[in-house]
């Protein structure tokens, strides 16, 4: 059996200030099955600030978890969650931002999914 | 805004592998902190299930290029080992200060150590969290 190498050509992009809500879709690894998250206890997101190696760097500049914004969508049977990033979250952010989510569930078993890629544009309109 | 596609790797890794050989498995996409089960099903040449009851001795870790155990794994026969079944397992944050590639090794004796190999080596790959 064969698992896919981590990567991060998955770009996506928003503008900075933005209230917006990011959907997610999580599926399996290897069958691309969606996977069901109604029996999932915790989902973490965190958004670092690239450091020139690539890396994330510092402290989360955002730490969203379930509960509080991060909500499931439909249920969560479909794998849809939704981060809701309010003004303040991104208005001083510009630039590209590592991406981590972690998913535990019902046993307590975590995973993390392959990280990704955020663009974050400087909002021109700003007053 | 279509939803951001995310990946998530299996938290249980199945192999088969042959009884009484060494066998090579390479786990890659392990992220630091993770659950991980190695599911292994032990079979005889011919593709068959291998009784691995008697198997009572199993050890199993992760080492640095160095030969450094960097994380213990606990190893356990399924249903007994009548079936060829065994797991390895790292439990939720065992695997935290990962980073890298390490050598997984797993050897098994019997009670009376007359039979004693080394059923697996390999590669997992820890990618680091943050």
């Amino acid at each position: 059996m064969s698992h896919t190498s981590t990567r991060l050509s998955d770009f996506h992009r928003m503008v900075s200030g933005d209230i917006v809500a990011l959907q997610y879709r999580v599926t399996e690894g290897i069958s691309g099955a969606v996977i069901d998250l109604s029996a999932f206890t915790a989902i973490a997101i965190k958004v670092f600030a690239l450091g020139a190696d690539g890396r994330p760097t510092g402290a989360a500049l955002i730490t969203d978890a379930l509960a509080a914004d991060v909500t499931l969508v439909s249920g969560g049977t479909t794998g849809l969650f939704q981060q809701a990033l309010a003004l303040a979250d991104t208005a001083g952010l510009a630039g590209s931002y590592w991406v981590q989510v972690k998913l535990t569930n019902a046993s307590s078993q975590v995973r993390t999914c392959q990280p990704f890629i955020l663009i974050i544009d400087a909002d021109l309109i700003t007053a | 805004m279509n939803p951001i596609p995310l990946v998530a790797q299996a938290v249980t890794r199945s192999f088969t592998v042959v009884a009484n050989q060494t066998n090579t498995i390479f786990v890659d996409e392990h992220y630091a902190g993770d659950t991980l089960i190695i599911a292994l099903a032990f079979v005889d040449e011919a593709g068959v299930a291998v009784n691995i009851s008697t198997y009572s001795s199993l050890t199993a870790g992760l080492y640095t290029a160095a030969g450094v155990l960097a994380l213990s794994l606990t190893a356990a026969l399924s249903g007994g080992g009548t079936g060829g079944l065994m797991t390895l397992t790292a439990a939720a944050a065992a695997s935290a200060a990962l980073d890298g590639d390490y050598r997984l090794e797993l050897q098994v004796a019997n009670a009376g150590v007359t039979v004693k190999y080394t059923a697996v080596t390999g590669i997992v790959r820890v990618q680091p969290t943050y």
